[in-house]
């Protein structure tokens, strides 16, 4: 075996262990209503959640592992120093915020990565604009769309159940937030690990091992959903309980209202190609459906610190990734 | 079992709900992203803000 295929073998373990980490970072995010409401317990959540992670790999598309694979950076910059330092910005970053418990995106520290890398080894020039400019938006329209559609259905259930015992409420509400907390491990599964299969993909594509077509194959597919819900199984408490727990609140009929809206913006960014970060979009269908029992009653404090550690996710991460390949390109 | 039988009909007529609230919805935010990503971009933030202002003058207290 010749040392640029070891190479390629390790930074795709790499990439595997990014989805790893997306998981132990981000999905617990998919479980944190229901653990707050006490719906499962969070052992049962957490499988619960992978188990949806890993079934998003069938019948969902690639749309998003494209937009990474060929429309953030110029392919023809790519190698495998690259793809590393880009790697490397995300983990790294990704390792700190899960430190502190900060809720940021393992997205957007990806694409900050590969963003970091490419003006690393290729200059501005490398960077295609339309693309990032595309990711950028979506960071404030994917909390956006989560908190406006968590309001809109939070508003037609007030008006549903406002004749329905709060008691038979509760029970409806603790069956239905099992079916929109799948949905929402489907949308985390399907529009993150296609982030790691875009990385791996375009890394195949550009060493010659993926044929003259970029195109996702099958075994990349399974064995980023495989990853990202054995990162679920293993997955981090502390965010869960910054999300479930500190923003504001939450009764059964909110965290299904905020899960189910989430979802809808999370498959329907997925469907459109749009690389989005799932840990945003939860965050703005929790917000909405605090602001909407009390405006005060979001602890909008935690909301803010948590804003600004999105802000810092694409420069630091591509910082890292730019000083890695720096490094790198010595050897 | 007429209690359980209320249980399963009010889960499917929530689930019918929130099909009708979300998918109209996610239809508008797609025909605005095809007039343009600005165009989708400044929609939803000044409707998201016009909502927190909403919400926020009339859940005072509540």
């Amino acid at each position: 075996m010749d040392a640029d295929l070891i190479l390629v073998i390790f930074i795709v373990a790499v990439a595997l262990l990014f989805d790893f980490v997306n998981g132990f970072h981000d999905a617990a995010n998919s479980v944190a209503t229901v653990v707050s409401t006490r719906v499962l317990s969070p052992g049962l959540a957490v499988l619960w959640a992978a188990f949806f992670n890993f079934v998003a790999a069938f019948g969902l598309g690639v749309h998003v592992a494209n937009t990474i694979g060929n429309g953030i950076i110029d392919t023809g910059v790519v190698d495998e120093k690259l793809i590393l330092s880009a790697l490397i910005g995300a983990i790294v970053w990704d390792i700190i915020t899960w430190r502190y418990g900060l809720p940021t995106s393992s997205s957007h520290a990806l694409i900050g990565g590969l963003v970091g890398a490419a003006i690393a080894s290729g200059g501005a020039d490398a960077v295609i604009r339309g693309g990032v400019q595309k990711v950028g938006a979506f960071i404030v329209i994917s909390p956006m769309l989560g908190f406006i559609a968590a309001i809109f259905l939070s508003l037609a259930i007030l008006n549903l159940y406002q004749r329905v015992a709060p008691s038979t409420a509760q029970g409806v509400f603790r069956r239905l937030q099992l079916l929109s907390a799948a949905a929402y491990s489907l949308g985390h599964g399907t529009n993150d690990a296609q982030k790691t299969m875009g990385v791996i993909a375009v890394l195949l594509f550009t060493t010659g091992h993926l044929g003259g077509e970029f195109h996702v194959p099958i075994w990349v597919i399974l064995s980023a959903h495989a990853a990202i819900a054995l990162g679920t199984v293993f997955g981090g408490w502390r965010i869960v309980r910054t999300m479930g727990m500190r923003i504001t609140k939450l009764e059964p009929q909110d965290g299904f209202a905020a899960e189910a809206a989430s979802a809808a913006a999370i498959l329907f960014a997925s469907q459109v190609g749009i690389p989005v970060s799932t840990t945003h979009t939860i965050a703005g269908g929790i917000v909405g459906v605090g602001s909407i029992k009390r405006f005060s009653a979001v602890r909008w404090g935690v909301a803010y610190n948590i804003v600004l550690a999105w802000i810092l996710t694409i420069p630091v991460s591509g910082l890292i990734a730019w000083i890695t390949f720096q490094i790198a390109k010595e050897f | 079992m007429g209690e359980i039988l209320r249980g399963v009909g009010l889960s499917v007529l929530t689930a019918a709900l929130a099909a009708a609230v979300l998918v109209p919805t996610f239809v508008v935010v797609k025909v605005l992203m095809d007039l343009g990503l600005e165009v989708l971009l400044a929609a939803v933030v000044a409707f998201g803000l016009l909502l927190a202002y909403v919400l926020r003058r009339e859940t005072v207290g509540g």
